[in-house]
């Protein structure tokens, strides 16, 4: 069933894209879950795609500035890592859902490349001097500090699902009455 | 993204980049290599003019400080980049603000990315290319 209608703007639905917005099964403890979903070819150019996409279909949202940018610099790490650490150069998919509930959205990318468990990478310490800070990964650490909650699993078929959430990203609460 | 180059003259020649759009893992290579244009044609004093700069991921960080580094004649960091590629940068000349790189305001999203990823201490920030090219003026050569 389509709750939403298809984005509007100049998203290349030719080169391997394809979107659907159904009623996809609720996150746990959530009631009624508008979702759409994105499935681009894992290329380099398309990170473009996936900020139009959720651009687009937020845009009737209002959604609070810098809440929406936080989103787009996280799936644009995590689709860039996905690109770059998962298939290396290899063809593939990364899927983007998308799904709001009141004033949160969690976004939940999946792809099927070799295992990649990004709670591996260290986190840097801001508050050492930047010689002595850990190494690990600048995009991972942009996810974390950008977004309220990060989860990643490897999908029992293969591949791996990462689990973000930003919570009140709406610039005024649309009234959340379920709790 | 949409790049351009200026020359202005003052008491020291100075070349503004400006970048235009969004800037992530697509294009950031691109951003490189026209800073090392720049900088192979002699060129010692760069403004980045970062005003219509919408997005900047990690990728973009890295090619900011890879203009650093290129400007003081140092190879760009490899590209399988993260947080070893501050460590060079650090190595070398401590915090301190790089003389000859400026930026002309950042919008707040993206100045809130060079905060956040411990890039901002190497820049200069200014308002508009008249208060950056007169601190060019008053930098030592």
């Amino acid at each position: 069933m389509i709750l939403a209608p298809d984005p509007q703007g100049p998203i290349d639905t030719t080169n391997g894209a394809t979107i659907s917005c159904n009623l996809l099964k609720p996150l746990p403890g959530w009631s009624m879950t508008e979702a759409c979903t994105l499935r681009i070819n894992a290329e380099i150019d398309r990170l473009a795609t996936l900020r139009l996409f959720v651009e687009n279909h937020v845009r009737d949202h209002n959604p609070d500035p810098d809440a929406l940018y936080d989103i787009l610099l996280a799936i644009t790490e995590a689709a860039s890592n996905i690109i770059q650490h998962g298939y290396r150069g290899k063809q593939g998919w990364i899927e983007l859902e998308i799904q709001i509930r009141n004033s949160d959205m969690a976004i939940i990318l999946r792809d099927e490349a070799p295992d990649f468990d990004l709670s591996v990478v260290p986190q840097p310490d801001l508050h050492l001097p930047l010689h002595k800070r850990p190494l690990g990964g600048l995009g991972v650490f942009l996810i974390n500090t950008s977004m309220d909650e990060v989860q990643s699993r490897h999908l029992p078929q293969g591949g791996n699902e990462l689990f973000l959430l930003k919570r009140d990203f709406l610039r005024h609460s649309q009234g959340d009455v379920s709790s | 993204m949409k790049l351009t180059i200026n020359e202005v003259q003052s008491n020291v020649s100075v070349t503004i980049l400006g970048l235009d759009g969004e800037l992530d893992a697509s294009n950031f290579q691109e951003v490189i290599l026209t800073a090392q244009n720049i900088i192979s044609e002699s060129q010692r004093h760069l403004m980045l003019d970062m005003s219509a700069l919408k997005f900047i991921s990690s990728s973009g960080i890295i090619a900011l400080h890879s203009i650093v580094l290129l400007m003081r004649g140092e190879a760009p960091p490899d590209l399988e980049y993260g947080w070893e590629a501050f460590r060079s940068i650090d190595r070398s000349q401590g915090t301190t603000k790089h003389p000859f790189v400026k930026l002309i305001r950042p919008q707040p999203k993206v100045a809130r990315t060079l905060e956040v990823t411990g890039l901002m201490p190497f820049f200069e920030i200014f308002d508009d290319v008249a208060s950056a090219l007169a601190s060019f003026s008053t930098s030592k050569t």
